[in-house]
């Protein structure tokens, strides 16, 4: 059968380069996610993905309206920019668990190719779902934010839920897969190139970090309200 | 099939209990002089035109307990009992505020009290995230669930040693016999699944930790409370700390059933919320230290106030009333008066007035009135277990150890007052809530224990009326007051 992508290994490089690229951003951008209920607070991104309940959403982004002009507008376009970044970090993402998966299948028994390929073609799904999930969102920043239906929140929970199952059941496969293949030696040689340069990507990633984190920026530090 | 509805709890459920109607009757047959060995119910000296006995009134705090309140205060209210001051902390604030602001002092009150129970769905008020709403439920309803989530964590971290020495076995064994490559495959994507959940799992708890530490370690908002007891003030025409003041001291004229020096001058209605400050480190009564927080004390909402008093710590989020104008100089003057402080702090933070006072009895103390007019009533509310009251000093868990040590500092504020004035002793009530079926923190209670909670109040109301005499209560507080003047 032939290969679904010639030299996947290659673009995995590529899609890993643009995914920490993009990680990258999105970390700064996170570093300015406060809002105020009651005190100043620190959120991430993942309160706005499992919101306890309908209420949750507009809550917290009434907290970050609720924030001091100056505060307000960084808290706002970090969140807005990281929305939108996010959208080249999906492509990168997903594309890179779909290599992962269709690499995988490449050296599968017939179930486990099909497996694979189904795994990576799901991908595409929990993507569709992700770029939904940001359009909700960005709907959803805005002063006079109103709670969603239980239908529609419903919706969202599951869709958000849809999205990290596949994702993570596709990062788990495709990694204990290929962590099976190198540990029992059924690897192509060339392959462990491309394991460096992926290496080489996370070693440049990780001090990137580290160098970004110690730099103390000024707004960083919550405002005294 | 048809849906099946729910049948609504309502206030019928509760009044007309059969042992509540029993209690009662007999209860009315002991104080009804027309009946044969009947005498008249005298607990006070303070009468309205309708012939109502006033009495002062504080509520213990015990979370759902607080049901049981609403049983004394509606056999009080049968036999003609009203209230002038009110006082409660936590769950007894809350019962406090709404028979402050229902109607009018000399009517009753409790059936609209028990409607607003009807109303409510109690689990609502854990408005925290839901895994930590269900970790509460079944940490409360399930008995032994630490000890069954503990094996199941051991169940899983074997399973998880397992398929890692399974997968290097198999690795081995592959190279020799390559039928096992298959499974070997597959025990290794197991592996994964099952590192997948415990770091899930680990992350999980992390966030939980973060957002308990973000939200100032409380694991509910207490935001569904608070509007809760907003629309229920909103309802009885209290908007403001004003409205709420005027509302609890009007009274309907008085008058004395015997002549008292100190006459009827001074006595009015007032209510009071108690709730511990941590910034300060204080106990602040609401809303007599309103003027600590604003220069303009109806710019604070009166339902924060009972949202204080009940913030249970770790369980709802600290309540906060943020810019005081600390260089005020009557903010200054205030703290200077209440607490001898020169700075006042810019943002108070408040939890459960009961850590500091769960049974404010001192509050009713009045050193200028020789001979009482009216007794203070208080509630009490003994949810001890037998362990509890074990005098043997060894065999303790370490949630044990800790639990006496926090309830001998929490409760010994209250029990010193009640020490050294034992007489005020006589005028308390005790709920008997030992019994395991119940628990503080259960707010998933079934209808039949709010009904059985609501009975257990009224039975101890009618037991503790039966043995009040209020010639010898009145008597020994004037001996005591004489004592304390020489």
């Amino acid at each position: 059968m032939e290969p679904v992508i010639a030299n996947a290994w290659c673009w995995l490089c590529f899609s890993a380069a643009l995914l920490l690229l993009t990680a990258f951003i999105m970390l700064r951008q996170a570093r300015h996610f406060y809002l105020l209920d009651v005190v100043v607070r620190k959120f991430s991104i993942i309160d706005l993905q499992f919101p306890a309940s309908s209420k949750e959403i507009p809550e917290l982004i009434k907290g970050i309206y609720a924030l001091p002009a100056p505060q307000r507008s960084r808290t706002l376009s970090a969140l807005r920019g990281q929305l939108w970044v996010d959208f080249l970090f999906m492509p990168a993402l997903y594309g890179s668990i779909f290599l992962l998966c269709i690499q995988v299948a490449d050296k599968m028994t017939p179930a486990g190719e099909i497996f694979f390929e189904c795994l990576a073609w799901l991908q595409l799904i929990a993507w569709l779902f992700d770029a939904m999930e940001n359009g909700y969102l960005l709907n959803k920043i805005k002063p006079d934010v109103t709670p969603s239906t239980p239908e529609v929140h419903k919706a969202y929970q599951q869709m958000v839920f849809a999205k990290w199952i596949l994702l993570l059941t596709g990062i788990v496969c495709a990694l204990s897969a290929l962590l099976f293949f190198w540990v029992s030696g059924k690897y192509e040689t060339r392959s462990l190139h491309y394991l460096l340069i992926l290496v080489g990507e996370g070693i440049v990633f990780v001090i990137a970090e580290v160098i970004a984190g110690r730099r103390k920026v000024p707004e960083d530090a919550a405002p005294v309200v | 099939m048809p849906a099946k509805n729910p049948v609504k709890l309502t206030v019928s459920d509760f009044i007309h209990n059969r042992v509540v109607i029993e209690e009662l009757e007999s209860l009315k047959k002991t104080f009804d002089p027309a009946a044969s060995g009947g005498k008249p119910l005298i607990v006070s000296d303070v009468l309205d035109a309708e012939g109502h006995q006033y009495v002062n009134l504080v509520q213990k705090g015990g979370g759902v307990f607080g049901i049981a309140l609403v049983g004394y205060t509606y056999i009080l209210e049968e036999m003609g009992i009203r209230f002038l001051r009110l006082a409660g902390t936590s769950a007894g604030a809350i019962n406090t505020a709404l028979m402050t602001v229902i109607k009018n002092k000399s009517d009753k009150k409790s059936a609209e009290v028990l409607q607003a129970i009807c109303d409510l769905d109690f689990f609502s008020l854990v408005d925290g995230h839901p895994a930590a709403r269900t970790l509460i439920k079944n940490f409360i309803t399930r008995k032994n669930y630490i000890d069954k989530a503990k094996n199941k964590l051991l169940v899983v971290l074997a399973a998880f040693a397992l398929l890692i020495a399974g997968d290097v076995v198999l690795v081995g064994l592959s190279s020799k016999y390559p039928a096992l490559y298959v499974w070997t495959g597959i025990c290794f994507i197991l592996s994964g699944f099952l590192s997948l959940v415990l770091g899930i799992g680990i992350s999980y708890v992390i966030d939980l930790f973060k957002r308990l530490k973000n939200s100032g370690y409380g694991i509910n908002p207490g935001d569904v409370f608070y509007d809760w007891i907003k629309r229920l003030l909103l309802e009885n025409q209290v908007a403001t700390v004003s409205d709420l003041n005027r509302k609890a001291a009007i009274c309907p004229a008085l008058q004395l059933r015997v002549p008292n020096q100190s006459g009827l001058e001074e006595l009015k209605g007032d209510v009071t919320f108690i709730a511990s400050e941590l910034v300060t480190q204080n106990k602040i009564q609401f809303p007599a230290m309103c003027s600590l927080f604003r220069t303009d004390v109806d710019t604070l909402s009166p339902a924060g106030f009972i949202r204080a008093s009940m913030s249970i710590p770790l369980f709802f989020e600290s309540y906060m009333i943020n810019d005081i104008p600390a260089d005020d100089i009557r903010i200054k003057d205030a703290w200077k008066k209440f607490f001898g402080i020169t700075q006042p702090p810019s943002t108070a933070r408040f939890v459960d007035g009961g850590i500091l006072s769960n049974f404010p009895i001192s509050i009713f103390f009045n050193a200028n009135v020789t001979v009482p007019r009216l007794p203070s009533f208080g509630i009490d509310l003994d949810d001890s277990k037998p362990a509890d009251k074990q005098e043997n000093a060894f065999s303790w868990s370490l949630t044990g150890y800790f639990g006496r040590m926090f309830n001998t500092i929490r409760n010994y504020y209250d029990k010193d007052f009640l020490l050294k004035n034992e007489v005020y002793q006589r005028g308390v009530g005790k709920v008997d809530l030992s019994s395991d079926q119940y628990n503080w923190l259960n707010f998933f209670l079934s209808d039949k224990d709010k009904i059985d909670m609501f009975v257990l109040g009224a039975k101890a109301a009618c037991e503790f009326l039966r043995t009040f005499d209020w010639d010898t209560y009145k008597n020994d507080r004037t001996d005591l007051q004489i004592q304390l003047k020489k």
